[in-house]
Order: structure tokens, then sequence, then C-alpha cells
């Protein structure tokens, strides 16, 4: 199962005592009438541990590269070990997009076309 | 300093915590008198500072800065505030008023400063904007109910390595993978200390970056020590040990100084040896040559802690009043230009001109237009110096009225 920080996600049901679990211990955002999403806020790790436990797969958490819009495979990255804390980031940057030397400008006009 | 040097001035060059970034900016967009102010947390280093003062700039605000863990009792909040607060129609700008630190208010000296901060947050007719580190504190929850929170997180690793890079690359300088991925790793989330780590790098040699990291601390329980030093070792371990900025060394030291009502020949010495350390800071500024870095502490401990030897200078929470500050710090600069082209003219010493030139020059100017033009013609004086000269001119007439 892969999951989009930052994008909503429904999952099949897992009872009321791993859902609450999920939701109180590890802050995932619930909503009724879009599912499951997990914000800067939430304990990834602890999420990805309840949910393998929970129905018996792999749960890799990706993040969204703030300047393709592509996945950012987070099991794949470097810094994988560090970035894996008990807090999130609601974005990244893909191994991709990260090499070219005109990343920082593109990431600037990013922001602005958005902050606009 | 890098971190000064390319800290962003516009909120869009900044990195990570984008929707926080967003909601802050709207914040500050939308801001009316019946706003809630605003309360940044989260970790240092993360560009809490950085986006209240890049914000405000992008939107036309000046921020008037308050550290509140050097500031924390009611009395020393109001006398820092009032100033703004109840004349706030003779600042032309428009202004915010910014705390940083608030969590520092809350230390074992708080004497009311917690209300008082409350009651001001209530009635501002400026923008109030508070920062703090830790938000778990029962007493931050206090403010937290009446502000509009926004939460900052850690940066993440590569978009931390994604700006060191951009750095070193308009520098002219690089890293190799292996030390940019250590920087990164030891700054834990933290900008500030990755930026400072890589210039360490490349100037001093790799093996300081993690030292640097583990010994940090701050500038106030630096000066403690530095001040209460035995030895000009110790004080050195001191200033060594401390992660602040060279130029907050400075200023807190010359705070100290002031606050202390030291006088007479010590005052020169102690002021005189700050100096040599303060043209440290602007040799760096000037050559980018980061190994005189090292000269800088050594200074420090050495001129100024053997100048300050038996008097009774230690750190002091009270500063100079705030009029003073802002003078001292914000037209200092171009105070000490135009000292600086009276002691050419006159060859005598900038201290001198400062001291005695210069109040005559600008009580001769007030008073006639002409001589005004001249004193500007002959000094080569641009916009912004003679907009200091007008004020010096106004504070030293204003002074010789009152006697």
């Amino acid at each position: 199962m892969k999951i989009v920080v930052g994008e909503w996600f429904r999952m099949p049901p897992v009872g009321t005592d791993i859902f609450k679990k999920l939701v109180n211990e590890a802050a995932l955002k619930y909503d009724k009438s879009n599912g499951f999403q997990a914000t800067p806020e939430t304990n990834l790790p602890l999420v990805a541990s309840i949910l393998k436990e929970a129905l018996h797969e792999n749960v890799e958490m990706l993040l969204n590269c703030f300047i393709c819009g592509g996945a950012v495979e987070c099991s794949q990255c470097r810094y994988n070990d560090i970035c894996g804390g008990s807090s999130a980031f609601a974005s990244c940057i893909c191994d991709d997009c990260e090499n070219s030397e005109e990343t920082p400008s593109i990431y600037a006009i990013r922001f602005a076309q958005i902050a606009d | 300093m890098w971190v000064e040097k390319h800290r962003p001035r516009n909120p869009n060059t900044m990195i990570g915590n984008e929707e926080v970034r967003l909601a802050f900016l709207k914040w500050l967009k939308n801001w009316g008198k019946k706003s809630k102010p605003a309360l940044l947390l989260g970790p240092p280093g993360i560009g809490k500072t950085t986006l209240v003062h890049a914000a405000a700039d992008t939107l036309g605000y000046s921020v008037l800065e308050l550290n509140a863990s050097d500031v924390r009792t009611k009395t020393k909040l109001e006398e820092r505030l009032a100033p703004s607060m109840l004349h706030s129609s003779l600042i032309e700008e428009k202004l915010l008023i910014f705390l940083d630190e608030v969590d520092g208010i809350y230390g074992r000296q708080d004497k009311g400063g917690v209300e008082f901060v409350q009651d001001l947050v209530k009635g501002s007719r400026h923008p109030i904007v508070m920062a703090a580190n830790v938000e778990d504190d029962k007493k931050i929850q206090k403010l937290v109910k009446s502000a509009q929170v926004f939460k900052f997180q850690r940066l993440p690793p590569k978009l931390i390595e994604m700006a060191v890079k951009n750095i070193l690359h308009r520098e002219g300088l690089s890293l190799d993978q292996e030390t940019l991925e250590k920087i990164v790793r030891s700054a834990k989330g933290d900008i500030r200390a990755a930026v400072n780590s890589a210039q360490v790098a490349v100037g001093a040699g790799e093996d300081v970056v993690t030292d640097m990291r583990d010994t940090s601390i701050g500038v106030v329980d630096a000066l403690k020590l530095f001040f209460n030093a035995s030895s000009s070792r110790e004080a050195l371990m001191a200033m060594r040990g401390c992660g602040a900025q060279p130029r907050d060394k400075i200023r807190a030291i010359f705070q100290s100084i002031m606050a202390s009502g030291l006088q007479g020949e010590k005052l020169v010495k102690a002021l005189e040896a700050l100096s040599k350390a303060d043209e440290i800071v602007e040799e760096i500024g000037e050559t980018q040559n980061y190994r005189l870095l090292r000269y800088f502490d050594t200074i420090l401990a050495t001129k100024v802690f053997e100048a300050l030897k038996g008097s009774d200078v230690h750190y002091k929470e009270e500063s100079l009043p705030w009029p003073l500050q802002i003078r001292i710090w914000n037209e200092g600069k171009l105070l000490g230009e135009i000292s600086q082209r009276l002691a050419a003219q006159h060859h005598t010493s900038s201290k001198q001109a400062a001291l005695i030139y210069l109040p005559y020059v600008a009580l001769l100017s007030k008073n006639s237009k002409s001589r005004e033009d001249v004193v500007i013609a002959r000094l080569r004086l641009d916009e912004s110096q003679v907009k200091v000269l007008r004020k010096e001119e106004l504070r030293v007439s204003q002074e010789v009225y009152k006697r």
C-alpha cells in the first residue's frame, strides 16, 4: 500500500481499535467523505507500523515533489534514516528534480505561483 | 556571515513549510484590527524569523522586533514597546511588532510578562507576531488560545541540501557530496546550522562541523560565562561554545557594557577592543576570508576580556532604552560613515569626530539650510546619510533646547 502525504486515501475496514490508534495516536486525519490523510503532524512510521500489522502488507509513505508534482519514494532516499522520524514533511523534491542547477529558482517560482 | 548574506528577503525564496508560509502570508495580507495575533511555533533554524521579516518587507511593513527572552518582565516589555504603541500616529510606516522567543518570557524571572503580552495582543493597532520554539509549555498554551497558530516543521534534508548547494554555487565554491551529506545530517532540519556548517567547512575544514553543533550554547548563557570567567581561556571557551552569530555576540557584549555604567578609560579600552572584533567581522564580510573567524573569539576572550578585568560588567537583561537602541543599530553605521568623513577632513580620529565634531556640525546645519547644503556637499552624503544627519540635527538641537 502506498500513501502520499497530503493526499486523501481510503483503506479497507480495520476495526474500531485500529481506527482509534491511527487517528488518536498517529494523528492521521479522517474525514467521512474524503477518507484519511497524512498531514505534517502525522506520525508516519507509526501509521506504517499500525497498518502493516492490521493489513498484513507493507505500507510505503510517499511525499509529493514540490517541483514536478511526482511522487518521492522515501524508502529510496539517502536521508530516509533521519527523515522518517515522528514528524512528516508535506513536500520534498524527487531525484530527477534535485540535480538541476535551476531547481532553487523553479522551487521559488512554484511557491510564488501557489501564493498568487 | 552566509546566513545573513543569503538570508531570503522574499518568502518565495525560502524553503520548506510551504503550507504554513502560505497561510502566514495570507494572515498578514488580510490583517485587520480584529485579527488575532500570529504565533509561529517550531524548532529553531527553520525560518520563522526570516519569514516574518521577508513577509513584512514584501507587504510594506517595518518590523519592530523584540527578543522576548531578553526582555522578560512586564516593565521591560513596556519600556521597549511603549514608544511604538503609544505614539503610533507618529510612525508613518506600517508597523509589525515581532516578539521573538516568547517562550523566553515564561522563565523564572517572569513578573507579569505573560499578562502584559496577553493585554498587548488584545488591543494592538499593529499586527503582532510571536514566535516560540516550544509549544508544550502550559503557559504558551495560554497564548495559543488567543492567537492564530502557525506550526513549522523541521526542514526536509533534501531541501536543506538544495539550499546549501545553491549558496555554495553563488559563492563559487563547492563541497564534496560526503561532506555535504554530513552537514545536512548534522543540521537535523535546521537550515541555519547547515549554512553555518557549510561556511565553516569551506573555510576551516570539515572536522569542525559536528563540534559546532554539539557544543552550541545560547548567547545569554555564553555571556554569563564570559563575564564570570576567571581567565582568558575560560572566556574563550564560553565564546567558542556559543552558536550565535559574531554580530550578535558583539551586540550583546556592547549592550552589557553600556548597561553596566562603565565609564572613563575602562569604557574606552573595552569599546576599542570590541571594535577590533567588529573589524574582523567587517573584513570577513569584505574579503570572504572565513578563516578569520577563528581570531574573532580570541579577540573577544583576550582584548575585550582583559579590558574588562576588574570592572563590574556582567550580563544584564536591562539594555539600552528603546529609542537609543534603534538609533545605534539602525543608524549607527551611517553615523559612523559620516564621522569617518568628518575625521578625514579635520585630521582627527573617527571617535573624536563622532563625539565632538558631529554634534557641532549637526547643530550648525540645523540652523542654516545653506550650511547644511555645504556639509552635505563636502562630506558627499547620500540620501540615507542625509536622513540620519537630519535626525542628528534634531536630536542635538533638542538637547541644546533642554539645557
